[in-house]
Order: C-alpha cells, then sequence, then structure tokens
C-alpha cells in the first residue's frame, strides 16, 4: 500500500509541516516524472501548475536523527526551487539512474505564478530504474507545500499531485493546522483545552483515527478540503488530520498532538521529540518587525 | 462535472431540479437546506469541478451518530436537488448549464435571492416574492402560478424617469440567476425562478419564507403541517461560537 502524507501550510505556524520535517529522516529519492529540465519557468501568465524533474544534491545535513522504521520514507527540507536548480545527472529524462552523485532526485511541483511550491520525495532503488507508481519498495511518500495555494489553484494542484498516483492500494492523509478561534462549538471547556486534533475521513476509508471527527458545523477548506473531496470522489481512502491551536507559533506541545495521526500507520513508528538544538535549526523565531519599541 | 456515486449514473430524465443560485444571504442555499433536510433525500453525486472554492464536512443533514462521520464535498447532487456550499471562482454558469442541458429533466426551478434595497417603489409595496418563467414553462405551468397569485418580477427602467428607456430585466445580488433565465429562455427549456428580497444578516426566516412559498406550487410537504420542515445540524452556531465565560 501506498501512502501519502501531504503537509499543508495553512497558516505561517505550520507547525503540522515543522512536525513533519522533524519525524522523518532524508534519504536519497529517484523517480520517472515530467520531462521538462528544471528552471524553466513558464511565463507568469501561465497559471497552471507545472512538474519539473531533476537531480540534486544533498548539501544541507538534514538534523533529524530519530529513527523511522518504515522503508521507503524519507523527509524533505524547507523546499524551494532552488534545489531543483542544481546541476541534474540527466537533464529532461524522465528516469534518473541510480550511481554516485545522482542519488537524489526530487519532484517538484511548483505553483509558477505564487511560487508555492510542493516536493515529493521517495526512497531510492538502487538497483536500476524506478517508477515510483509500481515500486514495491516505496511504502510512504511526504509531500510538503511550502507555500500558499491560491484558492481557484487549488482544485488544479490537487488534480496534478494526485493524479500521478495509481489509485490501487494508495491512501492518503493530510496533516493540517487551524487557530483554535476557527472552532466552532457551544462547550468551551473543549476549546480551552487546546492544542487538540480533529479529523475527518473518506467514505472508503478503513483507518481507525484516534482522534475524535470533526463535528458539525466546522468545515475543512483550503488544499486539505480539495485533496479530501478528490479523495472521497475517487474513493480513495483519506484521512485528514486538523490541529487546533492557540499559539502564535509552532511549539513542542502543538507539535506532539499530530503524534496521533500516526498511530494508525502500521509502518511508521514516531521516535521521541528531538531536541531543543534540532528545532531551533528548522523552526524560526519570530523576529521583530516594529521599530516602534526599540 | 457530474460523477455519480453508485457505479450506475442515475437518470434524471423526467424529474424536477431545483437548482439555488448563490445570490444574495445564501437564501437559496438555506433552502434547498431545508428541503433535503426535511424529505430526507440521499447524495446521487457530486459535482466535482474546479469553479467552486474546496471544502469538506462531516454530513450535514446527519440524524444520529452513526451516519455523522460522512463527509460532504462542496457541491453535490442530493437526490434532484444540487447543492453549492462555497462559492464560484470560474464560469460555473456556463458547466451548470451544460449539466442541466444533458441531463433532461423535466423542468427546472432556480431558487435566488435579490437586494432589497435596490427595489423601485413599486416593488416595496406588497410581498418579497417574485417568479420568472421562461415561454416554455409559461405553457406548461403558467396559469397554476397565475391562480396561486404570484407576482411575477417587473422590468424595470434602467434610467427611472426616463421614458424613453426600455425596462429591461434587473436581478442584482442574483448571481448566475438572470444569466441561467436568459439561457433558458434561448434554449427552450421549462425554467423557472423563484426568489425572494432580501438583506445580508440572519436569512433563515428569509429561506423559510422562500421555501414555504415554493411548497404553495410544487407540493413537497405536506400545507397543512405547522412545522413542516426540518432544520438541518449543520445550521447550529451559524454566526461562530458564543463569547467564552473566562473573558468576564
Amino acid at each position: 500500500m501506498l501512502q501519502v502524507f501531504c503537509l499543508c501550510m495553512c497558516s505561517p505556524r505550520q507547525p503540522g509541516r515543522q512536525w513533519g520535517m522533524l519525524q522523518f529522516p532524508m534519504r536519497g529519492v529517484k523517480l520517472s516524472v515530467d520531462k521538462r529540465a528544471p528552471n524553466q519557468h513558464a511565463s507568469s501568465t501561465e497559471r497552471k501548475t507545472t512538474v519539473h524533474a531533476g537531480c540534486w544534491r544533498r548539501e544541507e545535513p538534514f538534523l533529524c536523527t530519530h529513527c523511522v522504521s518504515a522503508t521507503g520514507v524519507v523527509c524533505m527540507s524547507a523546499s524551494t526551487a532552488s534545489i531543483v536548480s542544481r546541476s541534474p545527472s540527466k537533464k529532461g529524462s524522465s528516469v534518473c539512474s541510480g550511481s554516485g552523485d545522482s542519488r537524489h532526485c526530487a519532484l517538484q511541483i511548483t505553483n509558477l505564478q505564487h511560487l508555492a511550491s510542493c516536493c515529493v520525495y521517495m526512497e531510492q532503488n538502487l538497483e536500476g530504474s524506478f517508477d515510483f507508481q509500481n515500486s514495491l519498495y516505496c511504502k510512504v511518500i511526504l509531500c510538503q507545500i511550502s507555500g500558499y495555494i491560491e484558492e481557484d489553484q487549488q482544485f488544479q494542484w490537487t488534480e496534478k499531485v494526485l493524479g500521478g498516483f495509481k489509485q490501487k492500494g494508495l491512501s492518503v492523509t493530510v496533516l493540517s493546522d487551524s487557530p483554535v478561534a476557527e472552532y466552532k462549538n457551544m462547550d468551551h471547556a473543549s476549546s480551552s483545552s487546546s492544542p487538540f486534533l480533529l479529523c475527518l475521513q473518506t467514505k472508503s476509508s478503513t483507518t481507525n483515527p484516534q482522534c475524535p471527527l470533526l463535528e458539525q458545523p466546522n468545515i475543512f477548506t483550503g488544499i486539505q478540503a480539495a485533496v479530501l473531496s478528490h479523495c472521497q470522489v475517487n474513493q480513495i481512502p483519506a484521512v485528514a488530520y486538523q490541529c487546533y491551536s492557540d499559539a502564535i507559533s509552532p511549539d513542542s506541545i502543538t507539535m506532539d498532538t499530530y503524534k496521533l495521526a500516526f498511530t494508525s500507520v502500521g509502518d511508521i513508528k514516531v521516535g521521541p521529540l528531538p531536541s531543543a538544538d534540532i528545532f531551533n535549526k528548522f523552526i524560526k523565531t519570530n523576529h521583530i518587525q516594529s521599530n516602534l519599541y526599540i | 462535472m457530474f460523477i455519480p456515486v453508485e457505479a450506475t449514473p442515475p437518470s434524471f430524465k423526467g424529474f424536477t431540479l431545483i437548482l439555488p443560485a448563490i445570490a444574495v444571504g445564501n437564501v437559496a442555499q438555506l433552502a434547498v437546506d431545508l428541503i433535503v433536510s426535511t424529505l430526507s433525500m440521499k447524495r446521487v453525486g457530486y459535482m466535482h469541478t474546479d469553479c467552486l472554492v474546496p471544502m469538506v464536512g462531516p454530513n450535514p443533514y446527519a440524524t444520529s451518530a452513526e451516519d455523522a462521520g460522512e463527509i460532504h464535498t462542496t457541491a453535490e447532487g442530493i437526490c434532484h436537488n444540487f447543492f453549492y456550499r462555497s462559492r464560484s471562482v470560474l464560469n460555473m454558469q456556463k458547466k451548470s448549464w451544460q449539466f442541466v442541458l444533458t441531463s433532461e429533466f423535466s423542468r427546472t426551478v432556480v431558487l435566488s435571492s435579490s437586494h432589497a434595497y435596490q427595489r423601485d417603489d413599486q416593488q416595496l409595496k406588497g410581498t418579497p416574492l417574485r417568479y420568472l418563467v421562461t415561454p416554455a414553462m409559461r405553457t406548461a405551468s403558467g396559469p397554476a402560478l397565475t391562480e396561486l397569485g404570484w407576482m411575477e418580477m417587473e422590468r424595470l427602467s434602467p434610467f427611472p424617469g426616463l421614458v424613453e428607456a426600455v425596462p429591461r430585466l434587473s436581478i442584482p445580488g442574483g448571481g448566475v440567476t438572470k444569466g441561467l433565465f436568459t439561457d433558458g429562455c434561448q434554449e427552450e427549456l421549462c425554467l423557472a425562478v423563484v426568489l425572494v428580497f432580501c438583506s445580508e444578516g440572519d436569512n433563515v426566516p428569509d429561506a423559510f419564507t422562500l421555501v414555504n412559498h415554493l411548497n404553495e406550487w410544487l407540493l413537497l410537504v405536506d400545507n397543512d403541517v405547522t412545522q413542516k420542515w426540518k432544520v438541518p445540524g449543520s445550521w447550529r452556531l451559524l454566526f461562530g461560537s458564543s463569547h467564552p465565560p473566562s473573558i468576564f
């Protein structure tokens, strides 16, 4: 079964995205993608998302050292277009071979107009060519969304990303976050116990989520809604987790909330939270933006 | 655009389509909410399109804990009603119209609303409810609507006081209503528009007004029953949660 995790940037805090970055160590990837070479950006008038292929070298060390027992699980960096722009070994090639320096490839889906990007990484098959759609080695794919996707582009973005996966055996999990002020409930005690995790799942999902279901009249919007709608319509098992938090910036308590999202996923074991040093390298602290009281 | 829930797509031939327009106060959508909830209609398909802003939520018509977990998406076809839960971003009118044309409904009823503050002097008097019918629908149901005493939407002069100006149809705040009606006239479809003049705010009473008015014609529920409409669970906290007691 192929697990796809979508980490959504729903707010500047991005605790879901940061959590995912910490939990999965970086490994090499290879996949077959669109033949367009990297750095060939279309004109600014082109609103559709495009897929670039390329190879890149991991030059920045990633700090997560936690044990993840799943095969084929890889992490992502704070993905930017510059990573894909590094010298590919086979520019424009649809399949990257596994050898030496060209071990690391990435599929980057870029919303050219708004520079939001998504990097999908998978484990490399060192023995030869690799087709991520049919790989027996790849069990989990992590999809990080590092920018905001406009409302009128969310549908096309989702179709582009999820359309690349074969639906048989596919399962999708979405992590997102929201301010607790947007949570509607008569019982104020529940909102005062933030952060808390709620979820929605598609009809074909057989997952037994470890957190409560989202109740009326609350809804999910944004890219997580687009992904879940796509999965519901196409009968793909999917679960979307949303963390309601009153914290402005990500912290260990908020990020710890997402552990529940992985308790029902058999292939992944979650380690303890990383140390403060590792946190500091991933999470930018709030910088002073006003000189009023300097 | 329409994706059926079952493997075999349903046949809409001979049925009445009730189509809410995204208009002032979302009155039409609230009215369809009442119809679906009261008649316990089931979902027959999804309107999966890039014309609408994505949203998902739990079952808005859940009557028990068992079916509360089923998710519903931004636009669905519920047994001959269409329900749009979010606003459109692209040419939704064109896509909706293509679907209406290909589905062979016997008649289409568009529910809508219009800005109350843009009524002219004659529209300020009497009932805030109006209707429009295409020529094909006038032949089929015109006498029935006249017998009910319904008021047809007036054509207004674009320049009040200027005698030479030709009166025209204007539905301010009605969204795609006018476009659907115009296309219905051109395509010679049986299409009727039922709308209410209202303002933004708490539009629940306007929804009840519209759906009761519609029921006089379509007889969806028994008119003699006092509380004939069932309010869905999704109507709770329409204006957000109440204030937290800890702030005092």
